[in-house]
């Protein structure tokens, strides 16, 4: 026992190395800098990687200060460069490991010959450079409200986000997740509102994860995820503030990651993929409208060509009278069961979706209209498939897209193929077969802890106000109950829900 | 484990194709007819083909057999696909085949849970292969002809409500008689002529059209159908006609001991606007008016008084009389019922009240 | 005494009434009628009541037996304290092969349906093997997902099923209904008895007592489930005496799916087929808590992982499915079972809490002496 405590401990804390052979080691890339030069009597050397600093921040707030200031300050050791050095947060350290990541991330780390071992860390690094400016969150489009998205810089989502929640409660927690990327990963909440067990949780797991290269938040997503053998995703990621401000706002935590446009927000329930912005800026009474066509839109795109399998291989008693001849001729030239016919015409769809993903826009466009009424015409002429099915399977794809969140109408997409093949064995009753087995697979599913199908089980009949139907603004001053947040109300409720009386 | 399952998945979808029969791979049957001829039983069945367009002529296929259960394999043998049964829409008896009882059939049916309950059934004056021949030639659009002759009648005219749910009941009540849409062949047409009427499962008669209508009102229908009545006596024919129709009708049966023998008093109630009637009744004092609403009263209760016996004379209950005895009565013994049956004494009262008579004055 | 179970498995108080309303009505709704008709006539709505209450009662004095129950038990540790190791463990055993008997009852009679109304050609095998797969995953989850699977089985059905059985008013003959009390109140009674299976289902409450938060509070929601069940079956059971008579019933094995042959949209006949489909989702719930159920008390008993003992006994129910096939099979295994039951809940119950009481007071009274 305690020599495999020895053991651990001996790996965990490699011996301190020299500070020269940390520099030794960085000078191989050509994009190391090493000045150095006396100043005022001090001989001082400043380190920095080329590609990863601001030049005019190196040269206007930083040599220039040096080398005018310190002659006046003949004492001046490296804890006093703060005076001397108009820059933020200098540090000073002796941890090789720490100078050598501040070092990669485009510090500039200065060293006095009279103090060695000990450099100071000044921030200098191009943080935007080769990112982009603006993100107008293009793959989450509403009509109404703001397009302003995230961007690849954690620090500008950050403000971002402190822009519009002005509390002294919002609480940035910063970590350090991937050996290689050390990316910096930040965890967002208000104190007093997200529940303490929440933020804990999501601190735990991003401590446990161990990864080499984050390169999204994507991955962290998948890394934190309660149960990663299920196709439904278990954050919600979104490019958009208001969506990443409101779940803040109700008590969920948020976590930002650098080089990802996107922000990752647990724990999530099931419905919260089918909200949209767009539903809170128009009146509630569009709102809810349109919020039970998205419904309708996802029962539809799973259920439609699994009952259209269902009802054509086994239950034709159940064709209207007036349906059974164009259903009948529409199919009386296809060669394949309805099952292959069904599934033929949905991987063709699947295909446009995914060549028009990754062409170029503007080719896209034209290969979708080609591709969708070019096939869709000359299969239907060959007699591959029935117009009645093209219609149906068309409409599907339609309805799952209307999913605000990219993921989820993946997902959607997806669960469609099982439940086809259920219906193709077993008629209406594999499709409900299917629908068993997806509901206990959701019963099953847990985000940080959290089950997946609230507020619908466990039944919570209070916080219906926000699912199926967006109620008015006077209704919703409650937060959600099941995120069992610390305070419960957004905004007084009795100053929303003031009633005149007529003529008053 | 996870082969097992993918084993198991595809074990399962192999044997599910086994039974499944796609829509293009079935001979759907839409209309079927039976018949007695010459000792032996006759089925035709009528199915659709809808292989060159949605709508084209319905086919036939004819089989006979000593044995009624017999038919539909001995059709299936002349049959390029199997058929099947779950799209029927109507089923028509011929004359012959009715008054020989459609016990099996009807039990047959009860049993078959493919057919619908909506299924109509129809009596065929002669035979219903002809019958159902005739539609099959003359109708190109619509394939089921019959079917939506029965079904508009009952909507909109004197036909009372009939399909496989409501005959099932009134034959398995002990309380009340079946009764079916009856079909004559006219020329090259085909006609609604009235009501066949059943005695248990036999066929026993039929009454025309024009008194399905009182069987529609007292059967408890309240809407539609339409009436002419004799108001007067005008010499020209067609001048001393009203045409009724009823906007809404509700019978009241009540039961009475009688001295010796029981009583039924029938009180109907019927709002009704007059379509069509003779020119001399334009301009009519209220004295006119009420002496021809008196007349109408008078026709219909003799009318149905005369419906009543006929029904009380052939022992046949269709407007389910014994049943409504039966919610009256405690421990009620249809024995004892019907065997007082043709000797009650049945009593109709009508109160037409006409609500308007259309937009002209 | 066994350890008390974490909060984060307990379901709230309220969730009782969706999974005893789920556990009680089954299969037997399609069917009840009729043997209920055949005993009482126009009647038999008020044998529909008369059970009801009765089972009203019996659920009433299973809280009571559980007031007694040591803090938080099910019934085996009841059985344990009361009759010791040996003899209660036997009693325990008899329990867990009734919900056995249960699942299987259930799963068989859907089958059947299944074979009648859609794939005669079928193998019942496929069936039975899917209905436990998706079993075995559900009870892995352990309770609280069965639980859930409870309330989607209550809600879904209610929301497509239930607005269907009014369609047929359009035939109504309300005549049917009179004269009312035309039989006699002991026929009534003998009547009651063909409703036991359909009132069956809160004896799952055995095995599930301590999974409830605050268990005593729920007490109000198993009746509202019981009354609701009473609420559903009499609706049902009206509706089916307006619209058939009394001869015409006794041709029909499931009147309730008939029933549903009369509804009709312009784009979708015959709504039989989907209210047999969806029935999936009525029946599921039940074969999923009896199993759940048998499984505990396997776990109380032996100690034994439910994870290892589950496979064993889906695999049982599985082979008996294969062996139990005809019709009159099935029906004798529905006779077994509502005797079976019947007897539990209706006898055991009754003297188990008589015997309980009289301990409780007897020990009470040794206490005092001294």
């Amino acid at each position: 026992m305690g020599l495999f405590m020895f053991w651990k401990k001996k790996k965990k804390r490699p011996p301190q190395r020299p500070i020269s052979q940390l520099w030794e080691k960085l000078r191989q890339s050509s994009d190391f800098v090493e000045l150095s030069f006396i100043v005022g009597g001090k001989e001082l050397s400043i380190y920095y990687f080329d590609s990863l600093v601001d030049p005019q921040v190196l040269q206007e707030q930083i040599l220039c200060h040096l080398q005018n200031d310190i002659p006046k300050h003949p004492t001046v050791r490296l804890e006093d460069l703060q005076q001397i050095v108009p820059i933020q947060r200098i540090e000073v350290s002796e941890d090789t490991a720490l100078i050598e990541e501040k070092v990669l991330k485009g510090f500039v780390a200065v060293s006095f010959r009279e103090q060695p071992g000990k450099a100071a860390l000044m921030s200098a690094a191009a943080e935007n450079l080769g990112l982009r400016e603006n993100n107008d969150s293009e793959n989450e489009f509403s009509v109404v409200g703001p397009k302003v998205g995230f961007v690849e810089n954690v620090g500008v989502n950050l403000h971002l986000i402190r822009r519009q929640v002005v509390t002294p409660n919002l609480v940035f927690r910063e970590m350090s997740v991937g050996s290689v990327s050390k990316t910096k990963v930040v965890i967002a909440y208000i104190d007093g509102v997200a529940n303490p067990e929440v933020v804990q949780t999501v601190t735990q797991r991003l401590e446990a994860i161990h990864f080499d290269v984050v390169f999204d938040n994507a991955i962290l997503d998948q890394l934190l995820a309660d149960n990663s053998r299920t196709p439904f995703p278990l954050f919600i990621s979104t490019e958009r503030i208001d969506r990443a401000v409101y779940a803040i706002v109700s008590g969920q935590v948020a976590i930002f990651c650098d080089g990802s446009p996107y922000a990752v927000i647990g724990p999530a329930a099931l419905f919260d993929f089918f909200t949209s912005p767009e539903d809170y800026y128009l009146p509630w009474v569009l709102g809810t409208f349109f919020r039970l066509i998205r419904f309708f839109g996802v029962a539809f795109s799973v259920l439609a060509s699994p009952i259209y399998v269902a009802v054509l291989t086994y239950h034709y008693e159940m064709i209207p009278e007036d349906l059974l001849g164009p259903i009948i001729y529409s199919r009386s030239n296809v060669p394949f069961p309805p099952v292959l016919e069904v599934l033929f015409l949905e991987i063709t769809i699947e295909l446009l979706r995914e060549a028009g993903a990754r062409l170029p826009t503007k080719v896209a466009q034209t290969l979708g209209i080609v591709g969708g009424i070019v096939i869709g015409q000359a299969t239907v002429d060959a007699g591959l498939t029935s117009t009645i099915l093209l219609i149906v399977v068309a409409l599907a794809a339609l309805a799952s897209f209307t999913t605000p969140i990219f993921k989820m109408s993946n997902t959607i997409r997806f669960i469609r193929f099982p439940f086809i093949l259920f219906a193709a064995g077993w008629g209406g009753i594999g499709i409900i077969f299917a629908v068993c087995g997806l509901l206990i697979h959701l019963g099953r599913l847990q985000s940080f802890g959290y089950p997946y199908l609230l507020p619908f089980y466990p039944l919570r009949v209070r916080n219906f106000r926000d699912t199926f139907i967006r109620s008015p603004y006077s209704e919703t001053a409650e937060r959600p109950m099941f995120l069992r947040p610390r305070s419960r109300f957004r905004y007084d409720p009795n100053e929303a829900k003031q009633k005149r009386d007529i003529d008053e | 484990m996870r082969r097992g399952l993918a084993w198991i998945g595809a074990l399962l979808l192999l044997s599910g194709c086994a039974s499944s029969r796609p829509i293009d791979e079935i001979q759907i049957i839409q209309q079927m007819g039976y018949d007695f001829e010459n000792g032996r039983y006759t089925g035709t069945a009528v199915y659709p083909t809808f292989k060159q367009g949605p709508m084209t002529k319905p086919n036939m296929l004819t089989t006979t057999s000593p044995t009624i259960y017999d038919l539909i394999p001995r059709l299936s043998s002349k049959s390029a696909l199997p058929i099947e049964e779950g799209q029927l829409r109507l089923i028509l008896f011929g004359q012959e085949f009715a008054r020989r009882g459609v016990t099996q059939i009807t039990h047959s049916l009860a049993r078959n849970n493919k057919v619908g309950s909506h299924l109509l059934l129809g009596v065929a004056e002669e035979s219903a292969r002809e019958l159902l021949k005739i539609t099959a030639k003359t109708t190109l659009s619509d394939t089921l002809y019959l079917p939506n002759v029965v079904e508009q009648n009952e909507q909109s005219m004197n036909l009372p409500k009939t399909n496989l749910h409501l005959f099932l009941y009134r034959y398995f009540s002990p309380g009340s008689d079946p009764f079916l849409p009856y079909f004559e062949k006219k020329g090259d047409f085909v006609k609604l002529e009235g009501v066949a009427l059943f005695r248990d499962d036999k066929y026993v008669g039929h009454v025309s059209l024009r008194d399905s209508f009182l069987m529609k009102i007292l059967l408890g229908e309240t809407k539609n159908g339409v009436y002419q009545l004799k108001v007067g006596n005008r010499g020209k024919q067609g001048e001393d006609r009203v045409m009724l129709q009823n906007l809404w009708a509700k019978p009241k049966y009540e039961w009475k001991r009688d001295g010796s023998r029981h009583a039924l008093d029938v009180f109907v109630h019927i709002h009704a606007s007059v379509r069509d009637y003779p020119s001399w009744l334009d301009h009519p004092g209220d004295d006119l008016f009420d002496d021809v609403k008196k007349k109408m009263e008078n026709e219909l209760e003799h009318n149905m008084r005369r419906l009543f016996r006929y029904f009380q004379k052939k022992r046949i209950d269709p407007l389910g009389i014994g049943d409504f005895v039966r919610s009256v009565t405690r421990h009620w013994d249809p024995d004892a019922f019907y065997r007082e049956y043709p000797d009650i004494d049945i009593r109709p009262h009508v109160t037409v009240d006409i609500v308007h008579t259309g937009i002209g004055e | 005494m066994k350890q008390a179970i974490p909060e984060r498995f307990l379901i709230s108080p309220f969730l009782a009434f969706f999974v005893i309303h789920a556990a009680q009505i089954g299969v037997g709704a399609l069917s009840f009628q009729r043997p209920l008709m055949k005993e009482a006539g126009q009647d038999a709505w008020i044998v529909v009541l008369l059970a009801g209450l009765a089972a009203h009662g019996l659920v009433w004095l299973m809280y009571r037996l559980f007031s007694y129950s040591p803090s938080g038990g099910d019934i085996v540790s009841l059985h344990e304290q009361y009759f010791g190791r040996w003899i209660g463990g036997v009693l325990s055993l008899g329990l867990l092969f009734y919900y056995a008997l249960v699942a299987l009852t259930v799963l068989q009679s859907y089958i059947e349906i299944i074979k009648v109304w859609v794939f005669p050609l079928m193998g019942a095998w496929q069936f039975s093997l899917v209905f436990l797969l998706l079993t075995y995953y559900a009870v892995l989850g352990g309770f609280r997902v069965v639980a859930g699977l409870c309330v989607w089985g209550v809600v879904i059905p209610l929301l497509t099923i239930f607005p269907m059985v009014f369609f047929p008013l359009e035939y109504a003959q309300y005549r049917n209904l009179f004269p009312v009390f035309d039989h006699s109140f002991g026929q009534l009674v003998k009547a009651s008895k063909e409703m036991t299976l359909q009132y069956l289902g809160f004896e799952m409450l055995l095995m599930y007592y301590p999974f409830l938060k605050n268990a005593p509070s729920s007490q109000k929601w198993a009746h509202a489930a019981n009354a609701f069940t009473t609420f559903i079956y009499l609706v049902v059971m009206l509706i089916s005496i307006v619209f058939y008579n009394k001869e015409q019933i006794q041709h029909i094995t499931w009147p309730t799916l008939t029933l549903a042959k009369i509804p009709e949209v312009p784009f979708i006949e015959r709504m039989e087929y989907i209210v047999i489909s969806i029935y999936v989702l009525v029946v599921f719930p039940i074969i999923t808590i009896s199993v759940w159920a048998a499984m505990r008390v396997v776990k109380q008993l032996f100690a034994v992982q439910q994870r290892r003992s589950l496979p064993v006994l889906l695999a049982v129910l599985f082979v008996g499915t294969l062996f139990v096939q005809e019709k009159t099979d099935i029906d004798r295994l529905m006779k077994w079972t509502a005797e079976a039951g019947f007897y539990l809940a209706a006898v055991y119950i009754p003297l188990l809490y008589v015997y309980v009481w009289a301990a409780e007071k007897v020990k009470k009274a040794l206490q005092q002496k001294p």
